[in-house]
């Protein structure tokens, strides 16, 4: 067994521990894995540029902003502000459990595209969150708390697409998790499988769920202090 | 060589790219310039160009993003609105969404001599890149704005958001590399290695925790649960030890999504929106989601040795 490459994975978290500069970190651990690998240069920058060519999709963010920096501009923030002020009691449990039950059902649905972090969260769901928890402890965000809040509201949407798009018949990995074993002679109708999905998408909407409403009680408490 | 489904939404990328070079240079930032300029040039001719030069661009502009940043972008106008009200904005950021699946789902359809012409991942992305520019376009209209005000103020934000939106790219050619290396193979070895074959418990434990560990170094479950499927779960539980493979192997792939939580690999889904979000620490989103992918990961183990045991 070859065990060099695994010095790549060393560099990478080496890197990424001692905050050296990321992209450079990435290309070096690419570089050092792959020569301990056995691959020669040409090989290596062949691979890191097909993988770019491929993988350039993932830049679509770029795309987004104009239309987000316009609304932004324009004073979207205010207006989801404005809303969460308007409703009685507004909680950030109460902006992110909805949530996150809601995008797991759509994701369930095949629905996946209908909210994101470039669609949904910047826009919408990260201005009603930071208004809600400032409507809780009745002051502005310390930017601690708005770091927080924030990163809550993109790790819950991770979480309600990754445990509801399993679900779904047509979604690539019950496509993939069928094709697997059918290799070996297991066939499986894929609904068999996505079945499965669902105790594991319910123990994710309650840990989840739980977790939020404790941080949302501690924004409760901070407001009650005198 | 024929033209890339997604061409024109790279090229519409790359527009942005180019004009964020252009500020750059006329404040006299060369580096700036060279690096967004680089990007913009990949990201345009990226399909003709031999592999090996585009990964010899992006080692270049991996140096350039590593020399010392030059001043930020001034803003150009702040907006005041004509008569002074705020327009009803949730209106158009809630189109944003909606509009994506709906073309999604058109572009879906579209079809060629029998065949679809998108596969679903790039009718998505086709959904989401004609929603933003239509409702970009449209709020213009609507709220009488010229189109170069979004454009503008969108450049400004890359210049906020720097080198960093390039960084899941980057993260994505590196497991390229780790899997060409064979880093893969490895893990999936080593845990086969350590782990007793009677002792049916501890599989399921190797197999889940084996596909978190995986995934976090390839930053994609999908490039784990064939190796560790075919390695542990189905010689060793299905065929030994005779599971139900179905819940085995679905239960299993969801312990990979676990792991995909925890690790900066996943780069779109962990790093992207914390530098979308402007959260200082890059790390903030990984550390809010890992609690919950750890106390899921031991429940998916339990999971899997309940529903999958044969009675």
């Amino acid at each position: 067994m070859n065990f060099w490459p695994a010095l790549g994975l060393l560099v990478l978290i080496a890197g990424l521990a001692l905050r050296l500069q990321p992209m450079l970190t990435v290309l070096a651990a690419g570089l050092v894995s792959g020569l301990a690998g056995g691959m020669s240069i040409v090989e290596i920058l062949e691979t890191l540029g097909a993988a770019f060519t491929e993988n350039r999709f993932l830049a679509i963010l770029i795309l987004t902003l104009p239309a987000i920096a316009l609304l932004e501009r324009l004073g979207l923030r205010q207006e989801a502000e404005r809303l969460i002020r308007s409703l009685k009691r507004p909680s950030f449990a109460r902006v992110l459990i909805p949530y996150l039950a809601v995008r797991q059902i759509f994701a369930m649905l095949g629905l996946t595209s209908i909210a994101g972090h470039p669609q949904t969260v910047r826009p919408i769901l990260a201005p009603m969150a930071e208004a809600a928890v400032a409507a809780q402890t009745g002051k502005p965000l310390t930017a601690e708390t708005e770091a927080k809040v924030r990163a809550h509201c993109a790790g819950t949407d991770n979480i309600g697409l990754f445990f509801g798009e399993d679900v779904f018949v047509a979604f690539g990995a019950v496509l993939l998790i069928q094709s697997t074993l059918a290799q070996q002679g297991i066939d499986l109708a894929p609904f068999a499988i996505a079945i499965y999905g669902l105790p594991t998408a319910f123990a994710a909407f309650a840990i989840q769920s739980t977790r939020l409403w404790f941080w949302s009680r501690r924004f409760d408490r901070i407001g009650a202090q005198p | 060589m024929s033209l890339h489904p997604l061409w024109l939404i790279y090229l519409m990328i790359a527009l942005i790219l180019a004009r964020l070079a252009w500020r750059k240079a006329a404040l006299k930032d060369h580096a700036g310039a060279a690096f967004w300029g680089l990007l913009a040039l990949m990201f345009t001719l990226a399909d003709w160009l031999p592999p090996v030069l585009v990964g010899g661009g992006l080692l270049a502009a991996g140096l350039l993003s590593a020399l010392p940043a030059g001043k930020p972008l001034t803003i150009l106008r702040n907006v005041t609105l004509h008569d002074g009200t705020t327009p009803p904005l949730l209106r158009p950021a809630i189109l944003i969404p909606l509009l994506t699946v709906a073309l999604m789902l058109i572009a879906k359809q579209i079809e060629w001599q029998g065949k679809p012409v998108l596969s679903a991942t790039q009718a998505t992305l086709w959904g989401l890149a004609l929603s933003v520019v239509s409702v970009w376009l449209i709020s213009s209209k609507v709220y009488r704005q010229s189109p170069r005000l979004g454009f503008e103020s969108g450049v400004e934000v890359l210049d906020r958001l720097s080198w960093a939106v390039v960084l899941p790219l980057a993260l994505a050619t590196l497991g390229a590399v780790f899997a060409k290396a064979g880093l893969g193979t490895l893990v999936s070895q080593l845990v086969v290695s350590v782990v007793p074959a009677d002792s049916t418990f501890l599989l399921v434990l190797a197999y889940a925790l084996g596909m978190a560990l995986f995934t976090m170094i390839m930053g994609n479950a999908f490039a784990a649960f064939p190796v560790m499927t075919l390695g542990i779960a189905v010689p060793l539980l299905v065929q030994a030890h005779g599971f139900n493979a179905a819940p085995l192997a679905a239960i299993g792939m969801l312990s990979g999504y676990c792991g995909t939580l925890m690790t900066p690999m996943a780069a779109n889904f962990n790093l992207v929106p914390a530098i979308l979000l402007e959260i200082p620490d890059r790390h903030a989103v990984i550390k809010a989601q890992a609690p919950t992918g750890a106390v899921l990961l031991i429940v998916n183990c339990f999971l899997i040795y309940f529903l999958a045991k044969p009675t």
